[in-house]
Formats: C-alpha cells, sequence, structure tokens
C-alpha cells in the first residue's frame, strides 16, 4: 500500500467525496450502492438492525489489494454472516494501527512485520486472518544504469521507505555483504524514475507495474523477489484489539470467514471484482487506471493463493520466521506466543 | 454443325471493350497516383503538424523558460542583495502578481541542516498576499524536494494537486539553492496546469486531429478525453488495449525522440500519424494525432473527382459509339434484308443506294456481282439440271432395254419341263454390263449363258445388249458352245468400238443324251450340285474373255447331267463382293455358302446366295453388278 507520490494529491478529493457521501446519506436518499447498505437502515431488504455493526479500515487507500472485502460486503457475505461491515477510506490520513488502538476502527489490515513490532508497543493485537501467503517485496534497479546483478548494488543508493519494511531490505543487505546508500523516500517512485536513486524497494502487485507502465520494459529491469531469497515474509493479515476480540469472539470469526469468502469470490470472478474496485476508486475520486488494478488483482490471487491449503491461516512457522527475524535485528517485537497472537489457530 | 449465333450487338461489344480498357487505364492512374502521392501527402502533413507542434512547443517553453528566468532571478538576488524577509516576501509578492506565469513561490531549507528555517509558501489568495509555512513537517520526502536535492541540478515536476496553499493543479520548477558549493534547500516556483492545457487542448488538425501531451514518466497531462488525464499514462493506455505499437510510441517520446509514426487501425488512435517532439525544458513530449484520411483527405477527394469524371467520359463514350454504331450498321441491317430476300430466290431484289462510305461502297457493288453471279449460275444450273433429266430419261429406257433382254423368271413358255431356271440380275447402278440368258435352241438343246462385259456405264450396256442380241441369233446356227463363242469373239472384236472384252460361259443341254456342253471363256467357275448336296466345280476356262483378239480359238467341255443336278453360274460380282474390312467373298466364300444350301431348288438357291452375299457385304459402301443364274435338271420331285 506504498503509493506513488502523485496520488497523494487526491486525498483530498477523496474526503470531499467521503463528506459528499455523508451527506447524501444523511439525507436518506438513495443509499450508496456498495457503501450504503453496510451501515444505513435498509428497511426494504434486510433489518440491518438485528445485524452487528462493526467497522474495517484498510491499511491504504481503495484499491484491488482490499478487493476480497469489497466482494464480501457487496455479494452478502457478511450479512449472511450477521454482520453489518462499514468499510472506512484509510489512507495516509488514517494509519490503520493508531486507528484501531484509539478505537476509531474495530477490525483493520496490517502487514505481519508491522503488527509484530507495533505490538512490542501495546500487545493487544490479535490476528484473525492471513490473507497473504507470499511475500510481495522487491528491490529492482535499472539495467542501464549498470546494475545487472548482485554485486553491482554495492556502493548504489537504494531508495527504501521510511516506515513498513525498511527492515526486512536491510536484513537482506546485511545478509548479503552488500553496502548500498540508503535514501530514505516516501510512497513515490519518481525518484527512482528521475534517476535519482538507483534502486527501490517496491511491492510487486503495485509499484513494480507502475514502473512498467511508466515505460520500463521488464527485461530492462534487474529485480530481486524477497520471497526467492528465504526472506518470504508474509504481509496481509486482519487484525482487532484483544479487548474486542474477547468480547466479540464469534463475531470477530465470522468477519475472517465472510472475508476470505469475499476473497475466494473475488478471485474466481476477477471482472466484476475489478469493476466494483474501480467503480469504489472513482467514487472516492482516487485516480483510477483499470489495467495497474487488474495486475494488482492477479498479483493480490498470487499471494492469497501462494500456499492452497493454507489459504486464510497464519503458520506458526512464519510467525517464528519474522519473531527469531526481530530478535535478531534487536527490533521491539510482539511478546505474545503464538496462540495469543492467532487464537483461530487452535 | 450450327455455327453458335452472337447475340451480342457491335455497339455493346464496343462499349464492354471501352470499359474494359477504360477501367484497366483507371486502376493504373490511381495506384500509381496513391503511390507516388501519398508519399508527398505524408510529407506534407509531417511538415504541416510539425510546425504547428514546434510553434506550441515554443509556447509551453516560453512559459517554462520564464518561470526558470524567474527562479534564477530570485536566487541571484537573494545570493547578492541581503534582503530582509519581508522585502524578499515583497518582492515575491511582485513577481507573482506581475507575471501571470506564477502562481506560488515556495522557499524549502533541507531540515537536516537544523536551521529552523524550514519551509514557506507565497501565493495569493482572493488577492490577498498569503504566507504559509509547509505545513507537512516531512516535505523533504517530497518529490519537489527530493528529487533535486538528491541530483543536485534543476527539477520540474509532474503535476501535482496543492491541497494546502493554492488548491491547484500546480507544475513546479524547483531549483536547488546553493550556499557555499552545498545544497541546503531547494525554490520552488509553481505554474497552473491548467494554462498549459489551455494552449494544447483547443488543438484542432483537419478534421479528427487532435493534440496530447505527455510528462516524462507518460503521464497524460493533456487529452481531448479529459477522464484519461493525470489518472492514465500512454503506457497504461497501451496495457489496457493490448496495443504494443502504443507503448513503443511512448517509449520513444518519453526518451525524447522525434518521430511521425503511422499508427494500426487497432490501435487506440485508430489509423492515424502521431507527430511527436520533446518540450525541451522538461522533456515532456507533445504528440498530434491526425487520422490517416485527413492526411490522404485531399488526395482521396481528388481521386474521387477523377473518378467522377472518368465515369462521365464513360457514359459519353458509351452514348456516342452507341449512336454512331446504330448509324453505321444501319446499311448492314439494309443489306441483311436484301440477303435473306436473295436467299429466298429473289435475285432482283433492287440494292439500297446508301453508299455513304467506302466500305459500304464496296460493300453494295460486292452484293451487286454477287447477285449477277448468283443470277448466271442460276441460269446454268437450269440449263445443265434439263439436260441432265433427258439424259437421265434416256438411261432410264435404255435400262428398261436391257430388263427386256434378261429372261423373266416367271413360268416361261419356252423353257422344257425336264428344267427350273431361275436368274438373278442386280445392277449396281442403272443400267449394267451382266447378262444372262437361256433359251431352247431346238427340242432338244438348251441354251444358257452368263456374262460380265468389262466396264461399266452405257458402252457396257451396248455391248452387252450386243452379246445377247448376237447369242440368241448365232445360237440358231451352231449347237456347239465353243463355235458359238468364236463367232461372237469375232464379232466382237469387230465391231466393239470400245473394245470391252467379255467373259462368258455358256453352255447348252443335251436333253436327249443328259449331257452338257460348257465353255468358259475367262468367266468365273461353274458349280454343279449333285442330289446328295455334293458340288463339282469347273474352274477350268477355255480361252481368254472374248472381244479382244481376232480368231481366238476356244475350247468347250461335256460333261454328263444326273438326274437331279443343279448348275449354278455367277458373275464375278458375287465372289468380289467385298465387306466392310475391305475383304472379297471369294470362291471359297461362296462354296462355303453352297455346302449349307439345301434341297436344291433354283429359286430358293440363286434367293440364298443372294441373301448371304448382301449379308457379307451389308456394311460396304462398294456395290459391282450382282448376276446369279441356277437351273436344276430332271429333278425327281417336281411335278411334272
Amino acid at each position: 500500500m506504498k503509493f506513488a507520490d502523485y496520488t497523494r494529491p487526491f486525498c483530498f478529493y477523496a474526503i470531499l467525496g467521503g463528506l459528499f457521501l455523508l451527506a447524501i446519506l444523511a439525507c436518506q436518499k438513495e443509499p450508496d450502492a456498495w457503501h450504503g447498505k453496510s451501515h444505513l437502515a435498509n428497511s426494504a431488504a434486510e433489518p440491518t438492525d438485528s445485524l452487528f455493526k462493526l467497522r474495517f479500515l484498510p491499511q491504504w487507500t481503495h484499491q484491488a489489494q482490499f478487493a476480497g472485502v469489497y466482494m464480501a460486503e457487496k455479494k452478502g457475505f457478511y450479512r449472511s454472516y450477521g454482520l453489518d461491515v462499514k468499510i472506512l477510506p484509510g489512507g495516509a490520513d488514517a494509519p490503520s494501527y493508531d486507528n484501531l488502538q484509539s478505537g476509531k476502527t474495530d477490525i483493520t489490515q496490517l502487514f505481519l512485520i508491522t503488527a509484530m513490532t507495533r505490538d512490542a508497543e501495546n500487545r493487544n493485537l490479535v490476528n484473525l486472518a492471513q490473507i497473504s501467503q507470499k511475500s510481495a517485496l522487491m528491490l529492482v534497479g535499472k539495467k542501464d544504469r549498470g546494475i545487472q546483478s548482485q554485486k553491482d548494488m554495492n556502493g548504489r543508493s537504494l531508495g527504501l521507505w521510511r516506515s513498513d519494511f525498511r527492515d526486512l531490505s536491510l536484513i537482506y543487505l546485511k545478509q548479503n555483504k552488500l553496502n548500498m546508500d540508503i535514501v530514505n523516500v516516501d510512497f513515490t517512485i519518481n525518484l527512482f524514475l528521475n534517476n535519482a536513486i538507483d534502486m527501490i524497494n517496491v511491492m510487486r502487485y503495485n509499484e513494480y507495474h507502475r514502473i512498467l507502465q511508466a515505460g520500463i520494459d521488464p527485461d530492462d529491469l534487474f529485480t530481486i523477489n524477497f520471497s526467492e531469497e528465504g526472506l518470504n515474509i508474509i504481509e496481509d493479515g486482519l487484525y482487532c484489539t484483544r479487548a474486542y476480540y474477547n468480547r466479540y469472539p464469534e463475531q470477530c470469526k465470522r468477519f475472517a470467514e465472510a472475508t476470505l469468502d469475499g476473497w475466494v469470490y473475488a478471485i474466481n470472478h476477477q471482472e466484476e471484482t475489478l469493476e466494483t474496485v474501480l467503480n469504489i476508486m472513482r467514487r472516492h475520486h482516487i485516480p483510477s487506471n483499470k489495467p495497474h488494478q487488474a495486475w494488482m488483482l492477479q498479483e493480490m490471487r498470487n499471494v492469497f493463493m501462494a500456499r492452497p491449503s493454507e489459504i486464510g491461516i497464519l503458520r506458526k512457522t512464519d510467525f517464528e520466521l519474522v519473531k527469531n527475524l526481530l530478535i535478531e535485528q534487536n527490533n521491539p517485537v510482539t511478546p505474545q506466543s503464538y496462540e495469543s497472537f492467532y487464537p483461530n489457530g487452535r | 454443325m450450327a455455327a453458335k449465333h452472337e447475340d451480342r450487338t457491335i455497339a455493346f461489344q464496343i462499349i464492354t471493350f471501352i470499359f474494359f480498357f477504360l477501367f484497366i487505364i483507371f486502376s493504373v492512374y490511381v495506384g500509381t497516383t496513391r503511390l507516388l502521392f501519398s508519399r508527398i501527402m505524408t510529407d506534407n502533413a509531417q511538415e504541416s503538424v510539425g510546425h504547428l507542434a514546434h510553434e506550441t512547443i515554443n509556447l509551453i517553453d516560453g512559459r517554462f523558460t520564464k518561470v526558470e528566468a524567474l527562479s534564477k532571478a530570485l536566487l541571484d538576488l537573494r545570493r547578492m542583495a541581503s534582503l530582509s524577509e519581508a522585502d524578499y516576501n515583497s518582492f515575491m509578492y511582485s513577481l507573482i502578481y506581475e507575471h501571470h506565469e506564477l502562481e506560488c513561490i515556495t522557499i524549502a531549507y533541507d531540515p537536516s541542516l537544523g536551521n529552523g528555517l524550514g519551509a514557506k509558501s507565497v501565493f495569493y489568495r482572493n488577492n490577498r498576499e498569503m504566507v504559509l509555512p509547509y505545513p507537512n513537517s516531512d516535505y523533504q520526502y517530497l518529490d519537489w524536494f527530493q528529487i533535486p536535492f538528491l541530483l543536485q541540478r534543476n527539477f520540474w515536476t509532474e503535476p501535482w494537486f496543492d491541497a494546502s496553499a493554492t488548491q491547484q493543479v500546480l507544475v513546479s520548477f524547483c531549483q536547488p539553492i546553493f550556499e557555499d558549493g552545498k545544497c541546503i534547500g531547494i525554490i520552488r516556483l509553481d505554474t497552473k496546469l491548467v494554462d498549459l492545457q489551455n494552449i494544447v487542448t483547443p488543438l484542432k488538425l483537419k478534421r479528427s486531429g487532435f493534440a496530447f501531451l505527455i510528462s516524462n514518466l507518460g503521464t497524460l497531462i493533456t487529452h481531448p478525453a479529459d477522464s484519461l488525464v493525470m489518472d492514465e499514462s500512454i503506457f497504461s493506455l497501451a496495457e489496457d488495449t493490448g496495443d504494443q505499437q502504443l507503448r513503443k510510441l511512448g517509449q520513444a517520446m518519453v526518451k525524447g525522440e522525434v518521430g511521425f509514426v503511422r499508427t494500426s487501425p487497432q490501435s487506440v488512435f485508430g489509423d492515424s500519424w502521431v507527430y511527436y517532439s520533446p518540450i525541451y525544458s522538461n522533456n515532456w513530449s507533445l504528440g498530434i494525432v491526425i487520422a490517416n484520411n485527413d492526411v490522404m483527405r485531399d488526395l482521396n477527394l481528388l481521386l474521387i473527382i477523377q473518378l467522377l469524371i472518368s465515369i462521365v467520359a464513360f457514359l459519353t463514350i458509351s452514348i456516342i459509339v452507341y449512336y454512331r454504331t446504330l448509324s453505321v450498321s444501319k446499311p448492314l441491317r439494309v443489306f441483311t434484308g436484301v440477303a435473306e430476300k436473295i436467299g429466298q430466290g429473289d435475285f432482283n431484289v433492287a440494292l439500297p443506294d446508301i453508299g455513304k462510305s467506302y466500305e459500304i461502297d464496296r460493300l453494295t457493288q460486292s452484293f451487286a456481282a454477287m447477285q449477277n453471279s448468283l443470277k448466271e449460275y442460276i441460269r446454268n444450273l437450269q440449263i445443265t439440271s434439263a439436260e441432265k433429266n433427258r439424259i437421265i430419261a434416256e438411261v432410264r429406257i435404255a435400262s428398261e432395254i436391257q430388263r427386256k433382254l434378261i429372261p423373266r423368271n416367271e413360268k416361261h413358255p419356252d423353257v422344257p419341263s425336264e428344267i427350273r431356271i431361275h436368274g438373278v440380275l442386280e445392277p449396281a447402278n442403272e443400267i449394267g454390263g451382266d447378262l444372262f440368258d437361256y433359251f431352247p435352241i431346238d427340242d432338244r438343246h438348251f441354251c444358257f449363258g452368263i456374262a460380265d462385259v468389262a466396264g461399266k456405264g452405257i458402252a457396257a450396256a451396248m455391248t452387252m445388249s450386243m452379246v445377247s442380241t448376237f447369242l440368241r441369233t448365232i445360237a440358231k446356227y451352231h449347237l456347239s458352245t465353243n463355235e458359238i463363242l468364236e463367232q461372237m469373239n469375232n464379232f466382237l472384236v469387230r465391231n466393239n468400238i470400245e473394245a470391252n472384252f467379255v467373259t462368258i460361259l455358256l453352255g447348252i443341254i443335251d436333253l436327249q443324251e443328259d449331257t452338257l456342253e460348257f465353255s468358259n471363256a475367262g468367266h468365273v467357275p461353274l458349280f454343279v450340285r449333285k442330289i446328295n448336296r455334293n458340288y463339282q466345280k469347273y474352274a477350268e476356262t477355255h480361252s481368254t474373255a472374248v472381244g479382244m483378239f481376232e480368231n481366238l480359238k476356244i475350247a468347250s467341255e461335256s460333261i454328263k447331267l444326273d438326274l437331279g443336278d443343279e448348275l449354278i453360274l455367277f458373275t464375278d460380282g458375287i465372289t468380289e463382293a467385298m465387306n466392310e474390312k475391305e475383304e472379297f467373298l471369294t470362291v471359297a466364300g461362296l462354296e462355303s455358302i453352297i455346302r449349307d444350301l439345301g434341297t436344291p431348288n433354283p429359286e430358293t438357291t440363286a434367293n440364298t446366295i443372294l441373301y448371304r452375299v448382301h449379308d457379307f457385304c451389308r456394311n460396304s459402301q462398294e456395290k459391282d453388278d450382282i448376276t446369279i443364274l441356277t437351273l436344276d435338271y430332271k429333278h425327281p420331285k417336281r411335278n411334272p
């Protein structure tokens, strides 16, 4: 959910759009197609009063990265599980971990390594389901800038995100005895495209494709996929706080199951899902680019289905891998046990 | 074989011919013109589109250059004069005020220097001067700061939305601020994107042409389809439509190349030409799209006009040819009528006087000559026909006379009761040279003979008549066959003008002695069939044919006749009868016929042989006189 910098200005539009929507809903006009039903008294269909109300905050602005949640909502999976889910607009202005802790959302989505690092602080995170089963993190460099192999990386500049996952890249550099000039970057690939830096870390489903969409061919890029380098740190998972989980354990499980159902539906109905995602993005004035969302959905399918027999499950080995890695690097790490962190596994 | 009638008129054929050749000529013309001129049209289009593109690029570049110059001026002022912050702000306000290209000026210092200067933006809002400390403490990670800071050189940003200060989509020029050779910050001058869009969007070329602008990363900055702007890049469009050619075009554009390429009909732009050239200040690229149809419009129009002219010319020529051909072929139609009348026998029909041309004049003369020739020919034909009819009538009479000379087969009062005799003579023509005859010389002697005159026609017939008459006359005085024939030989040698020789077999039966004396002068053999159906062949000739050499000595031969003997005489018309394979029947063939014969009966025997000979030569065209004479002697089963 790193996003190219030029999308940032559109958050303003997104906020405006959100306000506009709320205004419409407040007037009890025609309910929004996907948003309205979830949190409005929809007297004609089902009495939503009888449904359990729940808020979900994605960790970034709307995009195909959260397709399963949209489809679970649209196809009525949540309602059939007795849930009335409100999907909140995410983005830089709504950091998911902070909003979860402050109670602005009930459930959110976090990378596993982020969750386990941040949990050192409050020790109250509960993983409800593990969406991602494969790391999508990559390092890329331009071959025509002289980066043809791993050894060419020495002495070059590498753009790392200021927050998530920079540690993983640093671990990789240390493991491979590479000495690179680290440049902190925000959610932009433009430094890389303008040759202000030599390499950058990207998510395969997002920034990597944006680089291709700037006219650079895959053959012209040197890439390192962490999933193939012994650093397959799985990513997106659904999280709530311990307090919330203890109070509504059944609803949390149902939310996880309905979301996984939504993901299966999204993967089996990609065209419909793509239209849904693009509609949501347009409605929130987020720049939408169909081939990019199609790419993202396809890549999300790959990370969701990476271990077909363990869809949605957080394996203990993954938990331990991250924990050991964080300890090894002297990074903060959750003191929780695997069973406590992922109670649904029992 | 009936000739196939041509049912197409001359006019039709000429018009078809003209159409065919006009079509070929026009096709070649169109092909050549298109080939030669399409290149010229393309070059012209490239030139005019190129001019337009460069004018536009100069406008945009002028704007950019001005912003860059203002930035440089600001930095120079900052370096050279130690102005107070208020004075410097005031100067920046006046710059923004005076230069409509400027929207906002931001000065940002590297936070890591720890000088606490931070960043601030100066701009106008509702005509009020505003100073805004940069709200985002992380501005050092934004493109406009970080990229020029890292690159240590000037940088033009992608379009971005300034939500905090101007609330506009801006394009910013960012210049590093150097102090003591170290980059300490960035000065950013913003210009409105909409002003650039207003330069590019109104560009219209011919009917369908339009211009678009992409950034150096491929983002669509302006495009007639507003929904694409900022959301899509030329590469995302290419990916969405699976258009590899568009991706290649985009790559050439972002590399800052200049080109004029044609896109395929399946591409986003359809069958069009795209001229592209970079904006020199910031490596953006301007593309101008013009439909191939527009490029070729004038040429196509020219060709359509040529086509119409050709059609009109063809129709005009066709009408002229049609009526002219009708006029030219009028005498032909008249002559057709005349020819039909002549064909019906009216040789005196008057020829029309329509000789308006050399050819028709010649045709009239030829017709007249033909008419006269035909008249002459018909007159000769009539004379010849009359002559022929007279000759035919005379031949018929001669034939009749000749037939009278041959005895009839019906019961003859002169034939003695001991003898049954039957003769058949089938002349090949109206009159023939064959002959048979029989008659009693006295009560005891019965004479019979068969002869074949060499040659055909009147001469042979006359000779045959002479032989017949002479035989009947002289037989009264000589009772020996060799004497009769010797007399006949001398008579013929002396009186036969044509010198036609005659083969003859003559026999005299002595009814009391039961003997047969016969002489064969060069004739085919005599067969004597016994009652037990065996037969004897007497092939020995007693002389050559008569009528050639005077005083010819001829012998004779006598045989004893048994009760019921059947004598078979014939001419070489039998043995030399020919089948379709041109094989003769031969004597051997005749013998096989004789062997198959039943009970002796002269009439049956003669008819059977005749039938078998006809059967043998039924498919043959060759015809000779056929003569058979058969007689039996004292047949026991006969009723006296």
